[in-house]
């Protein structure tokens, strides 16, 4: 048959908060969150930070006109801002469809199409022609999506963020994108000045979620995570809805993942930071047979199961 | 008088080896003279700056001024990361446009909103923050800076240009400008220094041609471009502003990220 069964997954943007220009982030890249996922025949976008622009270049390119599947995590600044600037957007031939949370809907429709628009963005930024659709998912379904298997998750993050494993052939991901751990806070929809006592209530729902994100991640070749602070740094910050390494690694290990990428990097920690953060994760992940890589913006990693056949032919 | 511009960026951020020599951060100019500051516009910018203020005296509390030339995410877009903003004790005052569209108070609002940024909203800032309309067309004493903003022509959104001085210089501020007329000749004539925006390079519509002509019609003797194309490499802009600069007597340069400009 000759059916290629492989996953592959680039990043165009590995970013958390906002982009970082200049020369010490030239390695790892300053663009915001922006993974895509490509299977012979297919293709989902996850998040749409500033790498989208990027990525929408080269799809207009190529004149594919979709439909272009984007699953938001949520819609943080830094995972929406590159949607107005995604080239098939301005393409009347095209179509968009935007995957994510019901809570996020109404007020994507208003930055994006609607009344907020011509405040935010800036002239360069022409109308929408794209046939442009927002389809409502929620953690717990099973769907199919541009031949993908998508399970979305939930995750433990202010005002609400979901993960999401996408299985086709021989490869399996999980997007763990942004997340605090399922311990110390538990996110909701308030503001948080700093970290909350937690009740009893709160510590079963912690439990719940860290078991449902450990379930649905269990065997699954590549996890992508979360991993914004360094642990000296999270110390400080824990209610800001972010994890460490060693939040990714732990999780990656019950579930018995074969990857960890370390992503959604703070915008302090430049490249030698990072080339510094690689070596030393990718030694602690050796000793439970994990392997780790730094997320870098540009690069392809293959998310298929080598011991299984790369093609049915 | 100095001046540093911290983002020379239009419209989107540009990370990458191309962009290094002039900088890919969103706009964002700070000017000084004495102890006076202003900070004009918050992009991406404003967050180096903000460490480099929150190393002194706004690390501890003292006031602050931040002039904004519209709500475009390229000028407000370090807001939620300008680490002032979470020091008890500063106080920080926003003067920008009024728009037919909303309140400047709650545009800056709604770019905070819970499902979009985590502060929620600009009551939960630790420093004391006032966001006012700046009355257009008045001498207002910012800082110790005389300030005059007039709305220039910017698609169809309201941007301000400002005209700034300390007495003895004086710069005109224009980054967003799609064409000129009264309001960019007042604000203009009579500077030490034009700051223009550059997003087209060249061709008819060329903004380095129209900031040069700005420039001789109003006498003033130097240009600065600024707040390029996301896309426009080092080397392109660099290009264009050498041949641009051959055809005038003014002094014509492209601003680079963080490097004072001593006036």
């Amino acid at each position: 048959m000759g059916y290629d069964r492989r996953m592959n997954v680039t990043f165009w943007g590995v970013r958390g908060s906002y982009p970082v220009p200049g020369p010490s982030t030239i390695k790892t890249g300053g663009h915001t969150a922006c993974v895509e996922v490509q299977r012979a025949g297919g293709r989902l976008i996850i998040d749409a930070g500033t790498g989208l622009r990027g990525l929408g270049k080269k799809l207009a390119r190529t004149g594919d006109a979709g439909p272009h599947h984007i699953l938001l995590s949520h819609v943080h600044w830094d995972h929406i801002q590159g949607l107005p600037f995604f080239e098939p957007m301005g393409d009347a031939d095209a179509s968009v469809v935007i995957h994510g949370l019901p809570v996020a809907a109404t007020s994507l429709r208003e930055v994006i199409d609607g009344v907020l628009r011509p405040t935010i963005w800036p002239p360069d930024v022409g109308p929408v022609r794209a046939a442009l659709s927002f389809c409502e998912i929620a953690p717990g379904q099973r769907l199919t999506i541009a031949g993908f298997e998508v399970s979305p998750f939930t995750l433990n993050h202010p005002f609400g963020a979901m993960g999401y494993r996408i299985d086709c052939g021989s490869g399996s991901l999980a997007y763990v994108s942004d997340t605090g751990p399922f311990c110390d806070v538990l996110h909701k929809q308030h503001f948080l000045a700093a970290p909350e006592p937690l009740t009893a209530a709160d510590r079963r729902t912690l439990e719940n979620m860290r078991g449902d994100v450990i379930a649905t991640l269990r065997g699954v070749h590549t996890v992508i995570y979360d991993t914004h602070f360094l642990s000296e740094e999270y110390a400080r910050f824990s209610h800001f809805g972010h994890s460490t390494p060693e939040h990714a690694l732990e999780i990656c290990h019950e579930a018995g993942a074969r990857r960890l990428v370390l992503y959604h990097h703070a915008p302090s920690h430049d490249d030698d930071l990072m080339d510094d953060v690689e070596a030393r994760y990718r030694a602690r992940g050796s000793d439970l047979a994990i392997a780790v890589d730094v997320a870098r913006e540009g690069k392809t990693l293959n998310a298929s199961d080598s011991r299984q056949p790369e093609s049915a032919s | 008088m100095n001046l540093t511009v911290w983002g020379t960026r239009g419209s989107f951020a540009a990370p990458g080896a191309e962009y290094v020599g002039l900088g890919g951060n969103t706009t964002c100019i700070e000017i000084t003279a004495g102890a006076g500051r202003l900070i004009i516009d918050l992009g991406t910018g404003s967050i180096p700056l903000a460490a480099s203020l929150v190393a002194g005296a706004h690390g501890r509390g003292a006031s602050l001024s931040i002039l904004l030339s519209h709500t475009h995410i390229d000028h407000i877009q370090g807001l939620p990361f300008f680490s002032p903003f979470f020091i008890a004790g500063n106080r920080i005052r926003i003067l920008g446009p009024s728009t037919a569209d909303a309140p400047l108070e709650h545009l800056l609002q709604q770019y905070l909103r819970p499902h979009h940024s985590p502060l929620h909203g600009l009551e939960n800032l630790a420093a004391t923050v006032t966001v006012d309309e700046v009355d257009c067309g008045t001498d207002l004493t910012v800082e110790g800076f005389t300030v005059r903003a007039l709305p220039v022509l910017h698609g169809h959104a309201t941007a301000l240009g400002f005209r700034i001085s300390d007495g003895r210089r004086t710069v005109a501020i224009m980054t967003d400008v799609d064409g000129h007329d009264d309001n960019t000749a007042q604000l203009a004539t009579g500077a030490d220094l034009l700051i223009h925006g550059a997003t087209i390079l060249d061709g008819a519509q060329s903004s380095i041609a129209a900031a040069i002509a700005l420039a001789e019609r109003a006498h003033v003797p130097r240009v600065i471009l600024t707040h390029f194309a996301p896309g426009a490499t080092d080397a392109a802009i660099l290009a264009a502003i050498t041949a641009a600069a051959a055809t005038t007597s003014i002094a014509v340069s492209a601003a680079r990220e963080s490097f004072p400009i001593p006036l």
